[in-house]
């Protein structure tokens, strides 16, 4: 009889508690909506897909005491050892649950997808039998997987760095160094070369991003024989390179409040970009009256 | 009623708190995690070098923010569940309880006179290292512009008033884990459900962004299941409003308004946990 009378009892309790917290929840709606959304653009969003299979007991303690930084650098670290013993999938497995982690250490994009790009196609190559037993079209297949896989992590770094410069040089240097030595053809070099220029000017025009970009992007363009292109990216970019009083246009330099310092414009290399100019120049055949005039 | 006629009383629930503040700064447990806190945070320092890139101004007093802002969220809820909880079962256990409502004291008063006092302990823990990692955050900041006078030209260190917001609010939360501790105490038999059930709650508050991913994803034709996901989504509260450590050190810093709002939540939910813990302690024999 009277365990008949405490059950229904608790579960009155048991349900006005959760229609309560329910109801609770949806009234605070237009509080804490505008809070999640605000918090959850400035912050890395941990991602469901990425995290279910992977997260154990201690990255779960260790992200709930807030302690994200620091777990992620022990995965990071993880991840090295793995490199380091050519362990392929514990490598991006550790590569990826780092930076879903945090995702705000440039460092581990980068290396990682280095790690991707380099070094594990050689791993698979090795795996293969070696490089003198896997036929060069094998290689170069291989080659380009892993090309894909780093360069597709970098994607992933751009969407929590927008602006920062280098995940674009990483990926223009996927391009540079990799893809292009696993290009079937002369097409498929240029192609891969014009890729690197694109993303080295893209580069460019993030804020900080360093002077050279531009100029690396102007040499890619030369090298793949888009000589005009090169040419117009360099006056574009000449224009806006801080410069000393002695340097030609230095009058028509945009004015920066504070000035600009000694070592910006000494990284900045005005007068080699100059150099470069007039050397395009010729090879155009660029007569003198038409030539660029700082 | 458990107080009869009585009205309800704020001194003496400030009198339950204070007994419960005393009670609670006088176990060890207590000390022995300030201590624990205390040391993780100045040992900050030594565990920048497991940090990739540290070498930069911001980015080294970033990790030791965030270090020490680790330290405060891990120990700090330690603290307010397992103090929360044994505060509350001492009493039960120890019979006082019994004596204590069968005087004109009402059950509400007992429930947030409990809940003040293990708040008010959570919140000089708060307030011990926050202000140690101010101290700490200002001596690095200094030792760094001694070396480098331009060390954060490209962003300045966390500022005074965002680490004091960022810890109030986490302090604000901590209210609401106590609240629900206690709300699963006003039921439970013993202490260590309470404790671990406590701990469950906070997994839970931690993640609920899944649960509002997962709502997001629903499709609207799948009434069922997105009343469902929704529920879940609404019934337990999301920790991560009041996780505001990203905007500190940012430019433009905290926004107020946000966490003020964050704040508003905060007590709300204490006081909706709070009125259920005193409707589910009203149906409890002690």
């Amino acid at each position: 009889m009277k365990s008949s009378l405490v059950l229904p009892r608790r579960f009155t309790t048991g349900f006005v508690v959760v229609a309560a917290l329910a109801a609770t929840g949806w009234a605070v709606r237009p509080l804490a909506d505008p809070v999640r959304e605000e918090l959850s653009q400035g912050e890395p969003e941990l991602r469901l897909e990425s995290l279910s299979d992977v997260l154990g007991q201690g990255v779960t303690v260790g992200l709930l005491g807030g302690f994200r930084t620091l777990v992620a650098d022990f995965l990071f670290l993880k991840a090295s050892l793995d490199w380091e013993n050519e362990r392929l999938p514990a490598t991006i497995a550790s590569l990826r649950l780092a930076t879903t982690i945090d995702p705000r250490s440039l460092f581990f994009w980068v290396n990682g997808a280095s790690m991707m790009a380099y070094d594990m196609s050689n791993w698979r190559i090795n795996e293969e039998g070696g490089f003198d037993q896997v036929p060069k079209a094998r290689q170069r297949e291989i080659d380009r997987v892993q090309a894909a896989q780093g360069l597709a992590f970098l994607e992933e770094a751009r969407r929590f760095h927008p602006h920062s410069p280098v995940p674009y040089r990483e990926m223009a240097m996927i391009h540079w160094i990799r893809l292009k030595a696993a290009a079937e053809d002369e097409a498929g070099v240029r192609a891969e070369i014009l890729q690197a220029a694109e993303l080295y000017r893209l580069g460019s025009e993030q804020p900080g991003a360093p002077y050279v970009y531009a100029r690396l992007s102007a040499i890619f363009l030369e090298n793949a024989g888009h000589l005009r292109e090169a040419y117009e990216g360099l006056v574009k970019q000449y224009h806006t390179l801080p410069k000393a009083p002695e340097d030609p246009g230095y009058a028509r330099m945009p004015r920066k409040n504070p000035p600009p310092s000694e070592d910006e414009i000494a990284a900045a290399e005005a007068s080699t970009v100059l150099e470069s100019i007039r050397r395009l120049e010729k090879q155009l055949g660029i007569p003198p009256e038409k030539a660029f005039q700082p | 009623m458990s107080a009869g006629r009585v009205p309800f009383s704020v001194r003496r629930t400030s009198l339950i708190a204070g007994n419960t503040f005393l009670e609670a700064v006088r176990q060890r447990l207590f000390l022995f995690l300030v201590l624990l806190a205390v040391a993780l945070v100045l040992g900050a320092r030594f565990f920048q070098a497991f940090h990739f890139g540290s070498d930069l101004g911001t980015a080294s007093l970033k990790f030791t923010f965030d270090f020490g802002l680790g330290a405060l969220v891990f120990f700090g809820s330690i603290l307010t569940i397992t103090a929360t909880a044994q505060l509350f079962f001492s009493e039960i256990e120890n019979r006082t309880a019994l004596t204590l409502l069968a005087k004109p004291v009402w059950r509400a008063e007992f429930i947030f006179g409990k809940f003040l006092g293990a708040w008010a302990v959570v919140g000089v823990f708060c307030a011990l290292l926050t202000g140690l990692l101010a101290g700490l955050l200002w001596f690095r900041a200094h030792e760094l512009l001694s070396a480098d006078p331009e060390v954060f030209q490209h962003g300045g260190p966390v500022a005074l008033g965002d680490l004091v917001i960022v810890c109030a609010l986490h302090w604000l939360k901590f209210g609401v884990l106590a609240m629900i501790t206690l709300l699963v105490a006003s039921f439970s038999n013993t202490n260590l459900f309470s404790v671990v059930t406590g701990f469950f709650v906070l997994v839970i508050c931690h993640l609920q962004g899944f649960a509002h991913q997962a709502y997001a994803r629903v499709e609207q034709s799948s009434v069922v299941l997105r009343l469902l996901i929704g529920t879940l989504a609404r019934v337990f509260p999301d920790f991560r409003l009041f996780d505001f450590a990203e905007q500190a050190g940012q430019v433009g810093g905290v926004n107020a308004t946000l966490a003020l709002r964050a704040a508003a939540c905060a007590l709300i939910y204490i006081f909706v946990f709070g009125f259920l813990a005193v409707f589910s302690f009203r149906r409890r024999e002690i």
